[in-house]
């Protein structure tokens, strides 16, 4: 059954269409929502081109398996692929309900996926319904909809998990006791008869009442061990028996009760509609954007999904949630991402919405400036990808205590919470004893936040392992050979003002015999926690780190071929962070050796339809932080970039 | 950062190894009354590279990295088993973490106290994993001048390798077992089809690779008759 939920999902999430008509059932304190808009899909590729490609074929197998070949394929199930599906996630008195909407064309067909007995349709008026007794998951449907309900109930009791119910400890010292009593008698009266014996008879009979002695000794612990007590016919154990059975029956009476709940949830939203609806949710509206994008998730009230996650009772008396402010930093957190697919990238843009308390904190952090130099140390043509990192460490070291201030502030907190207001005045004492010592313009000329990592090739290293060479008696010598391996190049950058700093440390490491300095360049040799040859060196307020050392002769004496397109350069240089990958360049480096051996055969399909990736994180504007992911696709061969996933699967598949 | 960008580096390094080779050496000194010595050696020198790249990082496909505390762990381990064994003696360990190189050596008083190495850690396997592996690996008999290595195939290895995922199956694509076993006699034959004998007739060498090992193909078994 599981399965079939999976396909049914996966069903509606490829070929669900336009309209905002079920939207208006979801409750506008929806905590998250899902919304995949299956015109928009649709235009990009149709149900009879999924239907051909291998997933969709796969599909269309489970459904006739599950069916028992009543249905054979996806057009069967009967969705009305004129409207959109939606996903929202509701909490409600620390249950989750995880919803699926799915408008339905006919649902005449959908009694025909539970061919099984166990899974019984029920007719309740308008609406049919089959729920699972176990996990109370709900499917229900009336004739134009049908909704998919699976609750997660964070109250369940889990108590009957721990060691409440097990044996007693006890048990092995009393079992332990009994045997040892009876050892010890026995071996006292061994030990009379003894003495008895020695004093008024020869030798050898001695030995013979010893030897019954130990006779003795032995059925004495033989009768001990058969005496052993019977824990699993104890009282004891018969109370424990009946308070699990008693906590068995509540928790069967809370799992009904649960169930009966979500039959209710999933019966209202189909024959009613909440007082406000999601459409009425302002922070909702606005993510909806224009409308163009294929999927798009919405994330509402951070600070109540953790309070749901993390229920005061299972963190215990010490939770430390008790002592944070989670509502003063999450409150009004919101995060959208719409997902399009476009000719040639697929693209998901991603929305961080904050409080002004939050953003007032991490903007400073965000603004850090970006060294123009290391443009001037990127060459496109043989770059494999990067990240890079525009901080501020001064914002940062200004922002973190008024953070952890905000965080632990007591006067937020319920007054009766003592525990909550040590922790406040110690954490403000520690932040502020921090920002006294701590001289952040100072901290910032070591490090100003700006880093740029490159892998910058995939380099043929010939390496020297030991091996063994025979003499024709097959007596062996020791013998070093040389073989080639793929390593990666990276080269790593950051600000700094402290070049003494920078060349005090590389001191350090000479007169420890780590570093060796030549050239104005320091180079720490392979070790047993690195096994790579790292050279270093400083320029222009720069700390270069990397593996090559004719890259950094080249960046020393001025030659690096630098190459950066406009695209890249407006990614590394405006963004708080901004990472890229180039596919093609990785793929046409890596040794075909490399490579799983089923793919080799494949490996200029890989070529081919490999292309770039990047995600570029903005400054916060506002109270937004935007990112964008781009996946590059190749136009060649694929109708579009959704098309390529799937084409791309087919390929996997094969 | 840096520590990062290194560890990022080595899981490049992981993915990018074409295999991970390792090879084992048996080598046994036989002297005509049954005594003789024992060297066990695991050479992964050819693999140095991905190994120190593993090492950096805390576990690869799910599995825990052992750091070389728990290499020197082990390796005591198995000193003190041999320490504990009847009949072995001058027992004696070496470790080469540079090039990841793993010997133990041990003189034996004879044949049964050398398969008493093995023999109740592979009734442990048989009993545990209902395998049914030979529970003594050598036989020497003084009297017709016959040694064995005794190697009995269980369909089980082959079910593990079957188990493991395709990344840790490229460990053994590489690997290899080699037995040198020597005598103070000339060898009159051997009877693995693979082993080679030396010139001097008083030296055996037999090579088999990790793969046809563990699919059956090739045995390590070799019933070696001495002239008398």
């Amino acid at each position: 059954m599981k399965h079939l939920y999976t396909t049914i999902f996966l069903c509606g999430l490829v070929l669900s269409l336009n309209a905002q008509d079920l939207a208006r059932k979801i409750p506008s304190d929806a905590n998250v929502v899902v919304t995949i808009k299956g015109k928009n899909v649709l235009e990009l590729l149709s149900l009879s081109e999924f239907s051909n490609s291998r997933l969709g074929q796969e599909m269309n197998k489970e459904i006739s398996r599950e069916t028992k070949g009543e249905l054979a394929t996806i057009e069967d199930l009967g969705f009305n692929l004129n409207e959109n599906l939606y996903y929202f996630l509701q909490t409600k008195e620390g249950v989750f309900y995880n919803t699926f909407m799915i408008p339905m064309k006919s649902t005449a067909n959908l009694p025909k996926l539970f061919p099984r007995e166990r899974d019984e349709v029920i007719k309740d008026g308008a609406v049919s319904y089959v729920q699972e007794s176990y996990g109370g998951t709900v499917i229900m449907w009336n004739t134009k909809e049908m909704v998919f309900v699976v609750p997660s109930d964070q109250n369940e009791d889990y108590s009957y998990l721990y060691s409440e119910d097990l044996p007693s400890v006890a048990v092995e010292p009393i079992e332990e006791t009994i045997v040892d009593e009876a050892v010890e008698e026995a071996v006292e009266e061994i030990e009379e008869t003894v003495i008895m014996e020695e004093i008024n008879v020869e030798e050898t009979i001695i030995e013979e009442t010893v030897v019954v002695a130990k006779e003795t000794e032995e059925a004495a612990i033989e009768e001990a061990e058969v005496q052993t007590y019977d824990y699993y016919n104890s009282e004891e154990y018969k109370k424990q028996e009946q308070r699990r059975e008693q906590r068995r029956l509540e928790r069967e009476a809370s799992k009904n009760t649960q169930n009966t709940v979500t039959l209710a949830f999933a019966k209202q939203l189909l024959q009613s509609q909440p007082t406000r609806s999601i459409l009425q949710n302002n922070s909702y509206r606005k993510s909806l954007g224009k409308g163009n994008d294929e999927a798009m998730v919405w994330m509402n009230d951070f600070s109540q999904i953790y309070k749901n996650i993390l229920p005061t009772r299972l963190l215990g008396a010490n939770n430390p949630y008790d002592f944070m402010n989670l509502d003063e930093l999450y409150k009004g957190m919101t995060v959208t991402a719409r997902l399009n697919f476009e000719q040639d990238e697929a693209v998901m843009g991603i929305d961080y919405t904050m409080s002004d308390k939050l953003a007032k904190a991490y903007k400073p952090m965000y603004e850090g400036k970006f060294n123009k130099n290391f443009i001037n140390y990127i060459n496109e043509d043989k770059l494999l990808g990067y990240m890079s990192v525009n901080l501020s460490t001064a914002g940062i070291l200004e922002a973190y205590p008024a953070l952890v201030e905000t965080m632990f502030d007591a006067t937020k907190q319920k007054s009766e919470n003592k525990k909550a207001a040590t922790i406040a005045a110690a954490s403000s004492s520690v932040t502020r004893l921090f920002s006294l010592l701590i001289d952040e313009e100072g901290a910032a000329k070591i490090l100003r936040g700006d880093m740029l990592l490159l892998l910058t090739d995939l380099r043929e290293k010939e390496v020297t392992y030991t091996d063994y060479e025979y003499d024709e008696e097959y007596n062996y010598k020791k013998v070093e050979k040389t073989k080639t391996e793929t390593v990666p190049d990276f080269l790593f950058l950051f600000t700094s003002e402290e070049e003494k700093m920078f060349r005090n440390i590389m001191k350090i490491g000479i007169l420890e015999e780590k570093v060796a300095y030549e050239n104005d360049m320091y180079h720490v040799g392979q070790t047993r926690s690195n096994p790579f040859d790292i050279y270093a060196m400083y320029k222009d307020n720069t700390v270069f780190i990397g593996s090559s050392v004719a890259q950094l002769t080249q960046i020393k004496k001025g030659t690096y071929p630098s190459k950066l397109s406009s695209t890249l350069k407006k990614g590394i240089s405006k963004s708080a962070t901004s990472f890229y990958v180039n596919g093609k360049n990785i793929i046409s480096e890596i040794p075909s050796e490399a490579f799983p051996r089923e793919l080799r055969s494949n490996i200029d399909f890989l070529t081919e339809n490999t292309e770039d990736l990047s995600v570029n994180f903005s400054k916060i504007k506002g109270n937004t932080m935007t990112g964008k992911m781009i996946l590059k696709t190749p136009e060649k061969g694929h109708k579009n970039s959704l098309a390529y996933f799937i084409n791309i699967i087919d390929k996997l598949m094969e | 950062m840096l520590k990062r960008t290194i560890k990022f580096c080595c899981l490049v390094v992981v993915a990018l190894s074409t295999s991970s080779c390792f090879d084992i050496l048996e080598e046994i000194n036989l002297n005509k009354d049954g005594s003789g010595t024992l060297l066990f050696t695991v050479n992964m020198s050819k693999s140095k590279t991905k190994i120190a790249s593993l090492m950096l990082l805390d576990s690869v496909n799910g599995y825990k990295v052992p750091t070389e505390d728990d290499i020197e762990l082990a390796l005591n381990d198995v000193v003190k088993h041999l320490e504990k064994s009847e009949g072995i003696s001058n027992i004696k360990k070496t470790k080469d973490f540079e090039n990841y190189i793993f010997s133990v050596s041990c003189n034996f008083e004879d044949i049964t106290s050398l398969n008493g190495i093995t023999s109740e850690l592979i009734k442990e396997q048989n009993r545990r994993e209902k395998t049914s592996f030979n529970t003594s690996n050598f036989a020497y008999d003084a009297s017709q001048r016959v040694f064995e290595r005794k190697f009995k195939y269980d369909s089980s290895i082959k079910k593990s390798f079957d188990y493991l995922k395709k990344e840790d199956k490229k460990v053994f694509q590489d690997a290899s077992f080699t037995s040198i076993y020597r005598f103070q006699e000339p060898v009159r034959t051997a009877s693995n089809s693979n082993a080679k004998i030396a010139p001097s007739k008083k030296a055996v060498m037999l090579r088999v690779d990790a793969m046809s090992f563990i699919l059956g193909e090739k045995t390590i078994q070799n019933k070696i008759k001495l002239i008398n």
